[in-house]
């Protein structure tokens, strides 16, 4: 659905068009990055605290790598973690809050309370856990994450699908005798799609932040490893000195985030116009 | 074209001047010519009605006046609108803003035009001008003890006095015009004679122009010292309000006029109301398509204006001919009722349903509301019954528990059908699925079938033919289609495999006459040609009348009285009946007040 959406009726206007091409720009800068950094990102290659030249773009960090190419490579390193939580999250989530609201009753108040469960459990705590029982690493913290994130799309789905089933438009398709799997894949989950697509697109930056998080905490990649959120947070005592070390990686954040929102949005406008 | 005619004001008298107006505005990505050269004048003291259907452009035409015309829409506007000496075509905001301070408005919804955090006081007293206090104005307008009133925030009124109160806002300006859109359609019956009464007054005494645009020839001839008629975006017809609705010489006017449905209709045939069609771009009269008195020269040429019989003048080709007075003369036969097997199709015994309403205060009894309380109702196989009742009545809630979408908390229900009975909702629009496709939501009764692909578009495309539309229609979604379609395309999904029983939940209420009345002729056919028992719900006696063997009435969740449907409607014995009866729009009577 949400494909075929981006494909057939996104394509066509340029201004939704945009955004889209952006996250596709994004994605092969992800795949194909490192391919045009002009360094090891992991090697000190020349003094630290350059300034940014035509040989280092960006200049040098603390330790004395490249940083172009530590930002290259940390977009592949943030990016495909983030689009795993969201895929992963929303997916779950969605499937939760259709059972509950499918189900009703006794199934739909228990599956509610868990979910409720999960957001209040310090999210903290949980992904500590679940990183020290799988040992540190990034899709470790994918998971870990995932953990505690899903229960906001079950909300969203339920609420929403909830809400449309009482229209009159899908009394219309009951007593028309369309059968449940029917009835739930094209009547009742389209409904809750532009939530759902919104609420992902705004959570890229949330999901950026919070690896981020984990990574400074050392439960994300291992130390070296290029991680732009972890990259700005170590190199923020040298914000007042050299200030690109931490504000570029930062920027380039703030970008897949806007892209993101951006597309999301988009995306949102379409559905709600077919 | 009809300024060479006399029977309007002269330039120098009118307060408001229209001359050959065109508006085309952007629709769906093309534009639309919405207003084709539109003359209209408007002089002290004079009430005008602007009259036409939905999508005749009426709504436009008021807003082209207030310079208020949506940018999003793009619109291109040529001609003339003159308010005094001002030009308001092509003029800046900055200096529509004084014209603006001329021109009262009054609107259809009268409690979303109000601030809801602002007393009526302070919102009248940032209005007033002439230093007379916000408690006299409210007097004016009829709203009684003015002094509590003004302290009062609009959700405290009802309508019809947050009408009062936009109406008090739009004298209080002193202003030399007011647009008035539909201001009274939202309200019931009776406040609406009020309201219309006080508009009347209020613009004779203070010396106003006043616009009054409507979709309801009574109305229109209750208030009005000429009428206006609008179709397609083009006048067709102008004159004194009362020899206008007496002899109107447009045959659209008089299509229009006979599409009213009454206490009178002849329920031994259809309404005479004009075949549905759409009028397409064409060189000549617009009406022509649907017209009977349709020749050659009517679709060749655009009819000049004409001087009338009434004293006005009409666009019209034939319309100095008696040939009008014969362009509608009476419905087309009903088809031959389809026989159906005797014996009854639905039985419902001693149902009762309550609603828990929201807890009051915490250590309060739960307040339960009593929907239905031992309501027996039974229909016979191809039977038409109606079920009329004011709002919170419990019919709505009854034909719910018919269709099965509602378990009653007590009695039984016996269905002899095999299928289940179809619903056509008051919402047409909204009983479509809007990301699909009409034709896939008319289908899915043909997929529980298990009719393959090719067979279901076939079906579709029947029904659809059927319910008077086009076959193509079943590519497109809700959105496209308007209101009237909608409500055709919901017939056509219930009836692609015939019900046993229809129902209707209140399926023409929010439709203007002449549409309303070409759904009533539908599903009065369709019930015929296909033996369908007909469950009608409605508050309005008319179409229960016109369309039912029986009719039942309901008051607080309990049938109050039942019977054949003429005797209801001759001899109601029951009060609520005969409440019913007395609330029905026989509002030509307004007039001769």
């Amino acid at each position: 659905m949400i494909l075929r959406v981006l494909l057939r009726t996104e394509l066509r206007t340029k201004s939704g068009a945009l955004p889209l091409i952006g996250l596709l720009f994004i994605t092969l800068l992800a795949v194909a990055g490192p391919i045009f950094a002009p360094a090891n990102p992991l090697l000190r290659v020349d003094t630290p605290y350059l300034d940014p030249s035509f040989q280092h773009w960006l200049g040098t960090d603390e330790v004395g790598r490249d940083l172009l190419s530590r930002i290259l490579y940390g977009i592949r390193l943030t990016w495909f973690p983030v689009l795993a939580v969201i895929a992963l999250t929303s997916a779950i989530g969605t499937l939760v809050g259709a059972v509950a609201a499918a189900a009703g009753g006794l199934v739909e108040l228990l599956l509610n309370r868990f979910c409720e469960l999960m957001m209040v459990i310090p999210a903290t705590l949980i992904a500590l856990a679940a990183v020290a029982s799988l040992g540190p690493g990034t899709w470790h913290l994918v998971a870990a994450i995932s953990v505690f994130w899903w229960p906001w799309y079950a909300r969203i789905a339920h609420t929403e699908i909830r809400r449309v089933a009482t229209r009159a438009h899908v009394e219309a398709a009951r007593l028309a005798g369309v059968g449940r799997p029917r009835l739930f894949l094209r009547y009742l989950l389209p409904a809750a799609l532009p939530s759902l697509v919104v609420a992902a697109s705004l959570d890229v930056a949330n999901v950026i932040l919070v690896l981020a998080m984990f990574s400074f905490l050392g439960l994300g990649a291992p130390a070296p490893a290029p991680e732009l959120g972890a990259m700005t947070a170590q190199s923020l005592v040298s914000l007042t000195t050299h200030g690109w070390i931490p504000l570029s990686p930062a920027i380039v954040i703030f970008i897949l985030a806007f892209t993101a929102n951006l597309a999301g949005d988009g995306i949102r406008q379409r559905m709600e116009s077919t | 074209m009809s300024s060479r005619i006399e029977s309007q004001p002269s330039e120098e008298q009118a307060i408001l001047s229209i001359r050959d107006l065109s508006v085309t505005l952007q629709r769906r990505g093309t534009p639309t010519r919405v207003l084709d050269r539109v003359n209209l004048r408007a002089r002290t003291g004079e009430i005008v009605a602007l009259l036409g259907e939905s999508g005749s452009g009426k709504s436009t035409l008021g807003l082209a006046i207030l310079g208020l015309l949506a940018a999003e829409s793009r619109p291109q506007v040529t001609g003339s609108i003159l308010i005094g000496r001002q030009e308001i075509v092509g003029a800046t905001t900055a200096a529509l803003r004084p014209i603006r301070r001329r021109v009262g408005t009054v609107f259809q919804d009268p409690i979303g035009s109000l601030n809801p955090t602002m007393r009526i006081g302070r919102q009248l007293e940032e209005i007033i001008e002439d230093g007379k206090s916000p408690a006299w104005w409210l007097a004016q307008v009829g709203i009684p003890d003015p002094d509590t009133r003004l302290r009062s925030f609009p959700h405290q009124l009802s309508g019809g006095q947050c009408q009062r109160v936009m109406i008090a806002m739009a004298m209080a300006r002193q202003p030399a015009l007011i647009i008035a859109d539909e201001p009274t359609t939202a309200l019931d019956v009776v406040v609406q004679a009020q309201i219309l009464a006080l508009l009347r007054r209020l613009a004779r005494e203070n010396g106003v122009a006043m616009v009054f645009v409507t979709h309801d020839l009574a109305v229109a001839a209750a208030l009005a010292d000429r009428v206006a008629i609008l179709h397609a975006g083009r006048l067709v017809e102008e004159g004194p309000a009362a020899q206008l609705v007496a002899h109107p010489a447009h045959p659209y006017s008089a299509t229009l006029l006979a599409a009213r449905f009454g206490l009178a209709a002849d329920c031994g045939r259809q309404l005479p109301a004009a075949a549905p069609g759409e009028g397409g771009e064409s060189t000549g009269c617009r009406w022509a398509p649907r017209c009977t008195l349709t020749q050659d020269r009517c679709r060749e040429r655009v009819p000049a204006a004409a001087r009338a019989a009434h004293g006005g003048w009409v666009a019209c080709h034939r319309g100095d001919e008696m040939a009008v007075a014969t362009a509608v003369t009476i419905g087309a036969p009903w088809p031959e009722q389809r026989p159906v097997v005797p014996g009854h199709l639905l039985e419902l015994v001693g149902i009762s349903k309550t609603f828990g309403l929201p807890h009051r205060a915490a250590f309060a009894e739960r307040q339960v509301f009593h929907a239905l309380d031992g309501v027996a109702l039974r229909i016979a196989r191809g039977e038409a019954v109606a079920i009329v009742g004011g709002s919170g009545s419990g019919k709505s809630t009854l034909l719910r528990i018919a269709a099965g979408l509602l378990a009653p908390d007590k009695g039984d229900i016996a269905y002899a059908g095999k299928d289940r009975p179809q619903i056509v909702f008051q919402d047409a629009a909204g009983s479509f699925t809007p990301w699909l496709t009409i034709g896939e939501q008319i289908g899915e009764r043909l997929r529980a079938a298990g009719l393959a692909r090719a067979q279901r578009s076939d079906c579709v495309a029947r029904a659809l033919e059927r319910v008077g539309l086009e076959p193509r229609y079943a590519t497109a979604k809700a959105a496209n289609l308007s209101g009237g379609q909608c409500q055709r395309a919901a017939l056509a999904r219930a009836i692609v495999v015939p019900p046993n029983l229809l129902l209707c939940d209140e399926a023409v209420s929010a439709m203007d006459m002449s549409l309303a009345a070409t759904i009533l002729n539908l599903i009065g056919v369709l019930r015929r040609e296909l033996g369908m028992a007909l469950l009608f719900v409605t508050h309005d006696l008319a179409a229960a009348r016109f369309l039912a063997d029986r009719i039942v009435v309901m008051e607080r969740g309990r049938i109050v009285e039942t019977g054949p449907a003429e005797d209801i409607v001759r001899n109601p014995t029951h009060p609520a009946t005969q409440f019913l009866l007395e609330a029905m729009p026989n509002r030509l009577a307004v007039a001769a007040e």
